[in-house]
């Protein structure tokens, strides 16, 4: 909520900032992470993908990655489903 | 997001990570910090079950005293207040026809556990601790106050 006020891409920094801190984290900065990594360019969010390459994925708890993975797949794969559907259907 | 670009970065998660998608023990995750109207936490003081569901009675209901701890978001300024609270909570089945309200099924709510509650309840605390949209156990191990405060 602190950061919800700046435009998206200057909301990365903080987040990169937040895995890098010693405390798990969960569902919450999940759903966050992923939203942020889809709201902005590859370019703007380069710090955030290479975070998460790193140690930065290791800094969700168990529920946390599970979350992580949900909101990632579920943007990634749905829409081609929806694709491969639409094709199907012409 | 390059979709191309994170569709291998998604595959190796889910190899390194785990557990799988569709594991048992997994946490449905957040309705968002900020699409919800306002964020409790909420510790449980006592908790009863007052009727159980059966013939006639749609819902288990819980009695329970919660004491409000924080108010994290109160979008619609609507004075949502820390304090001591007590709450009737309908604890539904997967009957259909009926509403559910899910956020507290399964759910232990022994004294001394906290939550944080997720609820479009307007101005209503009552309401948002009793049918929040999602709730949250927090643990010493996550930093779920610390999450939602910076998104």
């Amino acid at each position: 909520m602190g950061e919800s006020s700046l435009p998206t891409a200057a909301q990365i920094p903080g987040a990169v900032a937040a895995l890098d801190s010693p405390k798990l984290h969960g569902n919450e900065l999940a759903q966050y992470v992923a939203w942020l990594l889809f709201a902005n360019s590859d370019a703007e969010t380069a710090p955030l993908f290479d975070a998460l390459q790193g140690k930065g994925a290791m800094a969700f708890s168990d529920s946390g990655k599970s979350a992580l993975l949900d909101h990632l797949l579920s943007r990634v794969i749905a829409p081609q489903a929806d694709l491969r559907t639409n094709r199907s259907m012409r | 997001m390059n979709r191309k670009r994170l569709a291998p970065f998604a595959c190796l998660l889910a190899y390194v990570l785990g557990p799988p998608l569709g594991a048992e023990n997994r946490t449905p995750y957040s309705t968002g910090v900020n699409l919800r109207r306002s964020i409790l936490l909420c510790e449980f003081e006592s908790a009863a079950v007052t009727a159980d569901a059966g013939p006639g009675q749609l819902y288990q209901t819980v009695a329970a005293r919660v004491r409000v701890s924080r108010v994290l978001k109160d979008a619609d300024a609507a004075g949502l207040t820390p304090g001591f609270y007590d709450v009737t909570i309908p604890r539904s089945y997967h009957v259909p026809g009926i509403p559910q309200y899910p956020a507290w099924m399964d759910r232990d709510l022994k004294p001394g556990l906290v939550y944080m509650v997720f609820s479009d309840a307007k101005g209503d605390i009552h309401k948002a601790i009793e049918e929040p949209m999602s709730v949250e156990l927090l643990t010493d191990k996550v930093d779920t106050v610390g999450d939602v405060e910076l998104g």
